[in-house]
């Protein structure tokens, strides 16, 4: 479980390993608010589509294994658009165009693909809560920072400046990535794989 | 109809089902979240007078019936009302709402203000030029006096580059409204 959640917020994050969601994950990041609101309807839909696919994953045809994903998907998007609009208003009018787009969020259907379709029903909600997690913090980090920046330098609020700071956000965990001990000693194995080529 | 076939269907309706019963049980309260929001959204058309006199059951007869008339009794002032028209148009990604003001003091009629109102999808970052919270371009129909016939050129308002067809829709729309609010004078 632990492992789950490290991966989902660290080692394998959706956004920052794995590099899905850019579309809305650039498009709403403007302000610290709206990256918040669609990571919690993202985080939302992740948890409750996937959390049903694991249930009926052993109903579900092989033939038609990714139309059914999509129909339950797709169910969980618009479910949490109706919930917003009815007990979120004020919140939805700010982010109420991207809340449809969330179902074209690759990280849902990769996650119900390579985990929900096989895993149990409690891995897969903190497989789902971890991904999703990871996907909020990513996409609050990048709202706070562009709404911090955005009165000084304009060109954060552009496209091109979201990506800018994403690249740098990647990078940024890369380097922490990299182990620090330089005296540890390289793995023999390792440098005779790399004589074989 | 094979088992996997059958599988999905059912599968289709279940989900049917439960989106069915949450939009049923949410539309009342959705509905009166939109009459809230625009409650706010057209307080700038009215005098600040009749402000407090517009209820969330006035906004609804107003989305409802796509007309409303506000009175404010003061004799000595000489009576003054304000007619709001609901009108539609269609802009780029579906249609826009649009609510127009008038003020009618001794049968001459003057255009307060316009508004957009929730639900559209207008493109965000070009469309949304029509929206008073992203640009100041609708304010450009506020306190024009209307003359007896709704001519083409009588509004003198820009389009927007980029956004062409949704400004162009709001213009359509207050014209409509134009037209309805004129058609009353003449009755």
């Amino acid at each position: 479980m632990t492992k789950l959640l490290a991966d989902g917020l660290w080692h394998n994050n959706p956004a920052l390993v794995q590099l899905l969601g850019l579309c809305p994950l650039l498009a709403v990041s403007t302000s610290l608010t709206t990256g918040f609101i669609l990571g919690l309807a993202t985080l939302c839909v992740l948890v409750l589509g996937n959390s049903c696919i694991s249930l009926c994953r052993h109903s579900i045809a092989p033939g038609l294994r990714l139309p059914s994903f999509m129909l339950i998907l797709a169910t969980a998007t618009t479910l949490i658009e109706i919930l917003l609009q009815a007990y979120l208003y004020e919140l939805y009018t700010q982010v109420g165009l991207f809340i449809p787009l969330i179902i074209t969020n690759c990280t849902l259907l990769a996650r119900a693909e390579a985990f929900a379709a096989r895993q149990p029903f409690l891995k897969t909600s903190v497989d789902s809560l971890a991904m999703g997690l990871g996907f909020l913090l990513v996409l609050t980090f990048i709202g706070s920072i562009r709404g911090l920046l955005s009165p000084v330098l304009t060109l954060v609020l552009l496209p091109p400046g979201a990506f800018f700071l994403f690249a740098a956000m990647v990078a940024v965990q890369n380097w922490l990535k990299i182990p620090r001990n330089s005296n540890r000693q390289v793995n023999p194995r390792v440098i005779a794989l790399h004589n074989i080529d | 109809m094979t088992s996997s076939t059958r599988q999905f269907m059912v599968l289709a309706s279940l989900c049917l089902g439960v989106l069915t019963l949450v939009n049923f049980i949410s539309a009342p309260k959705i509905r009166r979240n939109q009459a809230l929001a625009t409650v706010s959204l057209i307080k700038p058309l009215v005098p600040k007078a009749m402000q407090a006199k517009l209820q969330v059951a006035d906004v609804q007869q107003l989305l409802n019936h796509h007309y409303l008339r506000l009175e404010s009794g003061s004799p000595p002032k000489g009576q003054s009302s304000i007619e709001l028209y609901l009108t539609t148009a269609s802009g780029y990604a579906g249609p826009i709402m649009v609510i127009t003001s008038y003020a009618i003091t001794d049968n001459k009629y003057v255009l307060v203000g316009a508004q957009v109102i929730p639900p559209q999808q207008e493109t965000p970052g070009l469309g949304d030029v029509i929206l008073a919270t992203e640009s100041d371009w609708i304010t450009q129909f506020s306190d024009t006096v209307i003359t007896t016939k709704p001519l083409n050129d009588d509004l003198h308002i820009d389009t927007v580059t980029g956004a062409t067809i949704s400004t162009r829709a709001v213009i359509l729309a207050v014209r409509k409204s134009m037209k309805l609010a004129l058609g009353s004078v003449n009755d």
